[in-house]
C-alpha cells in the first residue's frame, strides 16, 4: 500500500511531504481528489489546495465533498485518481459522513489497489484503526457533535496518529497513559511532519515521537516495534 | 496595554445628529410630510450590524463588537421612537411632554401600486420615518426606521379613508409596525447580498418591543426610489419633480459617485438619464443572473434610485431559474424574473419622460417615449452585463473576461443561448400552487456544471458523455420524462461543451496560455463562484427562525458573530472569499444553518 500521513499544517509546513506525496504516485503530474471534512468551506479549501499543488505541477484536480450528495459521474473520477486526499477538520464529522455516503469501504479498497491515500490530521487518523486519539487530550480534542460511537476506522496502519503534536509534559503524559490503555502505538505528528508508507518502505520526517506501552521513545527505536519491517525505515 | 485597551472610553456623540433633521425638507417641500414622534417604551437591541455601524461612522473603527451598556442606551434613546399620528391628534391622546422629541421627522410620500390613487396623492412611507443622515468618510448616508407607526400614507388608511391607531389590530400591515423576523430576515439577506455585490438597503439594527414587534432600522447612501420622483411626475407638478432631481443629483456629486457630472442643470438632467439607465439595465441583467426576484413594477417602488434592493418583505433568490414563480399579493400576482426586466426599461421610459418634462417645461405622453433612443442603450447595456457575467459564471478571471467581450461577442451569446436552453428547462409537472404564489419548476442546476465541467475536462481531457451531463445538472424537480435524452438535447450538450471548451482556447489563445492554465484557474474560482450550497429565499427565512430560536442565547454578539460567519460562508466572489471562523460558541447552529441551506438550494 501507498499511504502518506500528515501531522498538520500549512501549505509552507507540509511543501516537503506534499513533494514526497507526489514522488509515491511515479508521476510526472498524478491525478489528485481532494475530499474535504466537510463541505461547509470546501470550496475555499479547494481553491487552496489547488493553489498549493499546482506549484509542484499538478494539473488535475477533483473536488469531492462527501456530505453533500454528489452525482455519480464525480464519485467515479475522484476514484480514478492516482491520489485521494482526506482533509483535516473533525474527525468525528468526516469519519461518520464517510460511512453515511459508503465512501469509506471504497477508501479502502482504492488503497488496497495502489491507489495512493493521503490524509492530514483528521484524515490521518481515519487511515489508522480507529479515531480515538480524536478525543483527547481534553485541553487539545474534537468535539464529538455527532455522537458518535463506533470510533472504527480504515485501518490502513498498525499505529495510531496524533497530528499537531507539540513537545510539552501535559501532551506527553496524556499519550503515555492513552498507548497504555489501548495497547496501540500512537505517533505524535507534529505540522509539517508525516509518514510516508511505500509498501514495506517506511519513511518518517524528523519530528515524529513514539508512544508505546506508557513509554516515550525516539522515532527509530519504537518504529521497530510498531512497523512490520523496521529495516526499511529511513 | 491590554488594559488600557478594554478601559477605553468609547464615544457615541454621532448618534444624536440622528434627530428627524433632513436636508430632503429643505429642498424638497413636496416629498414628504411631518410628524412629531414621541419615545417608545420597553423596547430592546435585538441586533446590531457592528461592521455597517463602523462603516457609517456611528461608533470608531476600533469599538468591539460588543453591545455596552452606553451602546445600548443610545441606540434605544436613538431609535426607539414612535409617531404622533393623525389619529392621535384626532384623539387628543395626549403624551407626557418629556417623552415628545424637539425635531420632526419625516414619512416620505411616493407612488404605489397598491393605493387606489394612481399618482402617488395618497401614498409612501406607511410604517416608517426619515431618522436622518450621517457624515462619514467624505460620504453622506441616510438612515430610516420601519415600524414606527401607522402614517396617512399607509394603504390601509387610504382605501379605508380612516385613521388608524399605530398598533390597532384592525389591520395588520396599516397597523404602523413591522415584525422582528421582517427585520432578522432584512438583516441577514441584505448582508449575504452585499457581500456578493449586489447593491441593497443595509440594515443597522433591530429594536424589539413586546409582542414581537420591531423597529427596523436601515441604511442606504441615498434611501430616494424612482418612485419618489414618479408621483411628482404623475402628477405633473414641476417644481416637485424639480426640486427632488435637484437634490438627487446634488447628493450623488457630494458623495462622489459621479465625478464627470456635468455643470449646468439641462446636461446634468440628460446625465442623470444616461446613469439611470446604465443602473436599471445592469440591474435588471443581474437579477436575472443571480435568479433574483424583487418583484419590480411600474411604480418604482421596491427599489433604490442606484438599483439597489429595498423592501425584503417579496425579496427571494432563487436555486434554480424558477422563472415561471409569480407572488400571490392576493389583489395580484407579481412579475415573474424574466419580466422584470421589461418594468426595469419601463422605469426608464418614466425617467425619459420626467426629464424632458423637466427639460422642455411640457409633459408628454409617456407612449411617446416608447421608441426613445435611451431605451436602447438600456437594451445593450443589459445585453453586455449578460455577456459579461456568464464569462463571470464560468469561472473567467475579470482581465479574461473584457478580452473576450472586446475581441469574441459572437462565441460568448451563442453560449449564452446554449446555457440558457438547460437554465430554462421547466417540469413536466407544469404549474402548481404553493402557499404564496404559483410556479413551474426549473429542472436543471446550471451551477453544478459550470463547476464539475472544468475538473472533468482537464481529469479526462475529453467531453462528458451526454448521459454524464445530464446526470449532473439534474435537480431534484426533474422526472424521468423531464430527463429524457432526445436527439435534440444530446446535440445541445455538444455545443454546450464546444462553445465552452472554444472560450477557454480564445482566452489561451489571447493571453499566450495553455488551455490547461486556463481550466486549472476556472476550476478553482468555479468552485467559489458556482458553490454547491448558496441560500435561496427559503433558506434565509429558515435560518432567521433558527436564529430567533436561539436568540436569548446567543445575544446580540452571538447573532452578529453568526451573521459574519453566513455571509463569509456564502460570499461567492473568490477575489475576497475567506475561510468562515470556527466559532465555539455558534458551531453547532452553523451546522444546522449548513443543512438548511443544503436542503433549499434549489428552492425559491
Amino acid at each position: 500500500m501507498k499511504l502518506v500521513l500528515y501531522g498538520g499544517g500549512d501549505s509552507e509546513d507540509t511543501r516537503t511531504i506534499d513533494k514526497q506525496l507526489i514522488k509515491l504516485s511515479m508521476l510526472p503530474s498524478p491525478k489528485v481528489t481532494f475530499i474535504p471534512s466537510y463541505s461547509y468551506d470546501a470550496d475555499i479549501d479547494f481553491y487552496n489546495f489547488v493553489m498549493r499543488f499546482s506549484k509542484l505541477g499538478i494539473k488535475r484536480f477533483i473536488n469531492f465533498p462527501i456530505d453533500s450528495p454528489f452525482d455519480t459521474v464525480l464519485l467515479a473520477e475522484a476514484f480514478t485518481s492516482d491520489i485521494i486526499y482526506l482533509d483535516g477538520g473533525n474527525t468525528y464529522y468526516f469519519l461518520n459522513q464517510l460511512r453515511k455516503s459508503k465512501i469509506l469501504p471504497l477508501l479502502k479498497e482504492f488503497a488496497k489497489k495502489g491507489g495512493i491515500l493521503a490524509g492530514l490530521s483528521a484524515g490521518a487518523i481515519i487511515m489508522t484503526p480507529n479515531i480515538n486519539t480524536a478525543g483527547f487530550p481534553p485541553f487539545d480534542c474534537d468535539i464529538n457533535d455527532e455522537r458518535l460511537r463506533n470510533f472504527d476506522a480504515l485501518g490502513l496502519v498498525p499505529f495510531e496518529i496524533f497530528p499537531h503534536y507539540k513537545n510539552s509534559k501535559r501532551y506527553n503524559l496524556s499519550l503515555q497513559e492513552y498507548s497504555k490503555e489501548s495497547g496501540n502505538d500512537v505517533l505524535g505528528c507534529a505540522d509539517g511532519n508525516g509518514i510516508i508508507i511505500d509498501g514495506q518502505r517506511v519513511t518518517v520526517t524528523k519530528q515524529i515521537t513514539i508512544f508505546s506501552n506508557g513509554k516515550k521513545f525516539s522515532k527509530r527505536t519504537a518504529l521497530k516495534t510498531t512497523l512490520a519491517n523496521p529495516n526499511s525505515i529511513v | 496595554m491590554e488594559q488600557l485597551e478594554t478601559k477605553k472610553k468609547f464615544t457615541y456623540s454621532k448618534f444624536n445628529k440622528i434627530n428627524g433633521q433632513h436636508p430632503l425638507q429643505n429642498s424638497c417641500p413636496d416629498s414628504f410630510i411631518f410628524y412629531r414622534v414621541r419615545t417608545r417604551e420597553k423596547g430592546s437591541v435585538a441586533a446590531f450590524n457592528f461592521d455597517l455601524a463602523k462603516e457609517i461612522g456611528l461608533i470608531s473603527s476600533d469599538h468591539p463588537e460588543v453591545l455596552t451598556e452606553e451602546l445600548t442606551q443610545i441606540i434605544i434613546d436613538t431609535f426607539g421612537i414612535v409617531i404622533i399620528n393623525e389619529y392621535d391628534i384626532e384623539n387628543e391622546i395626549e403624551f407626557p411632554k418629556e417623552e415628545i422629541r424637539p425635531h420632526m421627522y419625516m414619512a416620505t410620500r411616493y407612488l404605489q401600486m397598491q393605493h387606489p390613487n394612481k399618482q402617488g396623492k395618497t401614498s409612501g412611507d406607511g410604517r416608517s420615518i426619515w431618522n436622518g443622515q450621517v457624515s462619514h468618510g467624505g460620504r453622506t448616508f441616510d438612515i430610516s426606521s420601519c415600524g414606527t407607526g401607522a402614517t396617512k400614507l399607509s394603504p390601509a388608511t387610504s382605501i379605508s379613508g380612516k385613521n388608524f391607531q399605530t398598533g390597532s389590530p384592525d389591520v395588520s400591515y396599516g397597523c404602523g409596525y413591522s415584525e422582528v423576523d421582517e427585520g432578522f430576515v432584512s438583516l441577514f439577506f441584505s448582508e449575504v447580498l452585499h457581500k456578493n455585490r449586489i447593491d441593497t438597503e443595509r440594515v443597522l439594527g433591530v429594536l424589539e418591543f413586546p409582542g414581537g414587534f420591531s423597529i427596523n432600522i436601515r441604511v442606504h447612501e441615498n434611501l430616494l426610489r424612482p418612485s419618489h420622483f414618479f408621483n411628482h411626475l404623475k402628477q405633473g407638478n414641476y417644481n416637485a419633480l424639480r426640486d427632488i432631481t435637484n437634490y438627487y443629483i446634488e447628493k450623488e456629486i457630494s458623495n462622489g459617485n459621479w465625478p464627470d457630472a456635468p455643470k449646468t442643470t439641462k446636461a446634468r438632467y440628460r446625465y442623470l438619464l444616461q446613469k439611470l439607465t446604465e443602473t436599471f439595465a445592469e440591474m435588471a441583467a443581474n437579477f436575472e443572473n443571480e435568479y433574483l426576484f424583487c418583484w419590480l413594477e411600474w411604480d418604482g417602488d421596491n427599489i433604490l434610485m442606484d438599483g439597489s434592493i429595498i423592501d425584503y418583505g417579496s425579496v427571494r433568490q432563487f436555486g434554480l431559474y424558477h422563472d415561471e414563480y409569480r407572488y400571490d399579493d392576493v389583489e395580484k400576482f407579481s412579475t415573474t424574473i424574466k419580466e422584470q426586466k421589461a418594468k426595469a426599461k419601463y422605469i426608464i421610459q418614466s425617467f425619459a419622460q420626467a426629464i424632458d418634462f423637466l427639460i422642455t417645461k411640457d409633459k408628454k405622453n409617456l407612449q411617446e417615449f416608447k421608441t426613445n433612443s435611451i431605451l436602447n442603450n438600456f437594451e445593450e447595456i443589459f445585453n453586455n452585463k449578460k455577456n459579461s457575467t456568464i464569462l463571470h459564471k464560468i469561472g473567467l478571471k475579470p482581465t479574461w473576461v473584457n478580452k473576450l467581450m472586446q475581441n469574441d461577442i459572437a462565441t460568448i451569446e451563442e453560449f449564452r443561448d446554449l446555457f440558457s436552453y438547460f437554465e430554462k428547462t421547466k417540469s413536466s409537472a407544469g404549474l402548481y400552487e404553493l402557499p404564496d404564489g404559483i410556479t413551474r419548476d426549473a429542472i436543471f442546476c446550471m451551477r453544478d456544471i459550470l463547476r464539475e465541467l472544468p475538473q472533468l475536462l482537464l481529469s479526462r481531457n475529453e467531453n462528458i458523455s451526454a448521459i454524464e451531463f445530464i446526470e449532473i445538472i439534474k435537480s431534484s424537480y426533474a422526472n424521468e420524462v423531464d430527463l429524457e435524452l432526445t436527439s435534440y438535447r444530446e446535440e445541445k450538450i455538444k455545443n454546450f461543451q464546444n462553445t465552452y471548451c472554444k472560450i477557454i482556447d480564445l482566452v489561451a489563445h489571447h493571453f499566450k496560455l495553455s488551455t490547461t492554465r486556463i481550466l486549472l484557474e476556472v476550476t478553482m474560482r468555479s468552485s467559489i463562484i458556482n458553490k454547491y450550497d448558496r441560500v435561496t429565499g427559503d433558506s434565509i427565512s429558515k435560518i432567521v427562525e433558527l436564529v430567533l430560536k436561539h436568540k436569548k442565547s446567543l445575544k446580540v454578539e452571538g447573532i452578529f458573530s453568526l451573521l459574519k460567519d453566513i455571509v463569509s460562508y456564502q460570499n461567492l466572489n473568490p477575489e475576497t472569499r475567506q475561510k468562515s471562523s470556527d466559532c465555539p460558541k455558534t458551531r453547532k447552529i452553523v451546522k444546522q444553518v449548513f443543512n438548511i441551506v443544503h436542503y433549499y438550494r434549489e428552492s425559491l
